[in-house]
């Protein structure tokens, strides 16, 4: 159960660590759900968890409900529907990566699920990208892989 | 119930940016032993006395595990009672509060609060790893988040929520800036004061920040700060210018942004309501209740000023002025000291002072504590009855307010 970024072999079971510098390192952490996460994304779709006890749906990187702590959740495909509940131009990028892709425009967005993920808004105007701004899931290549992004609905 | 608990000692340690150009060098380590050593001075202690020994996360500049132990040994205490706080940068303020518990459970007497970092690591690497210890490495990360991005995002809620104008958040960077000029470690000492328009026509990294709306990051090149904890009863024998600890209050809410906003409530709390908010509302509710007091009453302030929006959403939750009304308040001079504001961020903050890496709570810290002490080393405010110090870190995650008194209530 492996996932390459930045071109080096990360066992999701293990997780690992990257130096990014003299002293500091990037933790990957175990993670085996983001391989379901992230194959599901590839065949373009987003997926969330709903919990099979109280039917509240959440993150896909939970391990338990938020709301009833049942370990018992499923996974679910999302409408891929949202608003943009807050954003940021970002204009200034502190990797040499980012840099050629600068301005790009992170958000937190709620799904109509109520579930928030953080991504990009893509294949919009950015003077026109605003707070309950609707948006759907389209894909796109991050680290090299293929995952959710959202453009204007 | 605590004990009466004061703080009979402190020390500090700099390494300034003279120093640094000159080729200096201090360690983390070093910085923290010095500051320990001040402040063990101060209290007219010796480390046969201490028996406990607490400590914020981990320097950047030093990323061994069991940093505690680490100082510990170079200090040759024994400990009872002694780790890491593992609370972002709210460790550094809370392990007082921790301090004090210990203390008044009768397990320990006196209790070293400790730490220190340095500018080993560069600031923009630091700033990237920093991001990477906030954001979630799977599901955020490869977005290309780091540190003020994540906090550019609540920025934004803020100011869609309660409408705030950039020239409003402008005005908090603006008095920081104030005090950083009479300082003589600030990092924008020589600098000069700054005006609204200067902060909207500085460059923007990430909306709606500016650069002169961000901090300082990684500055000044070193700093360490220690406080001594012990019952009243104590500190008297040993001095007569110890600092009470009147109250405390922390809330720690979630790691990764997105774990920030949920319909559950807490204890009747609705903390994860919204991005726009700070635990700095439930926590200082809890220190001013502790401490018979309210905000009315603090003749000195230091909040956590990452960035100008933080700053306002701080200055709100901490209770000087109504939730979303930060705004006004600035524009009044709420904390425009010159004009019978509220002293905050003596020291220039974060956002004119610096904010070094691990370490840079505590700056916050030692410059109440020595105002309290009539003994800072920038500008002078009248001496203090009573100080609120709040900190948070990470993404919002965790929140702390202690409040130190000169005297004690009445109740």
């Amino acid at each position: 159960m492996t996932i390459t970024i930045r071109g080096k072999q990360i066992n999701l079971q293990s997780g690992m660590d990257i130096a990014i510098g003299p002293y500091l390192y990037f933790r990957y952490h175990p993670m085996p759900d983001f391989q379901t996460f992230a194959e599901a994304a590839a065949r373009d779709k987003l997926l969330i968890k709903r919990c099979k006890r109280c039917g509240n749906a959440c993150s896909p990187a939970r391990i338990a409900c938020p709301k009833c702590i049942s370990c018992e959740l499923n996974w679910e495909e999302s409408k891929g529907e949202g608003t943009v509940y807050t954003f940021t131009i970002v204009r200034q990028a502190l990797s040499d990566a980012w840099n050629n892709k600068i301005p790009y425009v992170v958000a937190l967005i709620q799904l109509t699920e109520g579930v928030y993920m953080l991504s990009h808004v893509v294949d919009a105007d950015i003077d026109r990208i605003h707070v309950g701004m609707p948006v759907k899931v389209t894909f796109r290549e991050f680290d090299g892989m293929k995952l959710p992004a959202y453009c204007p609905k | 119930m605590l004990k009466d608990i004061a703080i009979v000692g402190y020390g500090d340690s700099y390494l300034t940016r003279e120093e640094a150009k000159s080729g200096k060098v201090k360690t983390p380590l070093q910085l923290a032993v010095e500051s320990t050593s001040n402040a063990l001075h101060d209290a007219n202690l010796t480390t046969d006395d201490i028996d406990g020994l607490l400590t914020g996360r981990a320097p950047f500049g030093d990323r061994r595990w069991q940093w505690n132990q680490i100082i510990a040994q170079e200090l040759k205490l024994a400990t009872k009672f002694s780790t890491e706080v593992t609370l972002h940068a709210t460790g550094n303020l809370i392990m007082l509060a921790y301090a004090a518990m210990a203390i008044s459970s009768g397990y320990v007497n006196y209790v070293v609060c400790v730490n220190a970092d340095n500018q080993a690591v560069p600031s923009r690497q630091s700033q990237e790893a920093n991001a990477v210890s906030e954001s979630d490495v799977w599901f955020e990360m490869p977005y290309g988040t780091y540190a003020a991005v994540m906090y550019a995002l609540v920025c934004e809620r803020y100011k869609y929520e309660h409408n705030i104008s950039p020239a409003q958040a402008a005005l908090a960077a603006v008095n920081m800036r104030k005090w950083a000029i009479n300082h003589p470690i600030a990092a924008m000492k020589d600098k000069g004061p700054i005006t609204v328009e200067d902060v909207l026509k500085s460059r923007v990294i990430c909306t709606p920040l500016h650069l002169l709306d961000c901090s300082v990051y990684g500055q000044p090149p070193g700093a360490g700060g220690a406080v001594i904890l012990t019952t009243v009863e104590r500190a008297k024998k040993l001095t007569d210018r110890y600092i009470h600890l009147l109250g405390f209050g922390g809330l720690n809410t979630h790691e990764y942004i997105c774990a920030k906003i949920d319909s559950k409530t807490h204890q009747g709390r609705n903390i994860w309501s919204t991005l726009a908010s700070t635990g700095a509302k439930e926590a200082s509710e809890d220190a001013y209740a502790m401490a018979g007091l309210s905000p009315k009453d603090m003749g000195i302030v230091s909040i956590s000023d990452q960035f100008t929006y933080i700053a306002m959403m701080n200055l709100e939750g901490c209770g000087f002025c109504k939730l979303g009304e930060a705004g006004r308040f600035l524009e009044k001079g709420g904390i425009d000291y010159d004009a019978g504001g509220i002293p905050v961020n003596t020291n220039g903050g974060y956002l004119s002072f610096g904010q070094l890496n691990q370490v840079a709570e505590v700056t916050r810290l030692i410059e109440v504590v020595r105002q309290m002490r009539g003994e800072p080393l920038g500008k002078k405010v009248d001496t203090p009855r009573y100080g609120l110090i709040q900190a948070h870190g990470g993404v919002e995650s965790c929140n702390g307010v202690v409040i130190l008194g000169n005297e004690v209530p009445k109740k």
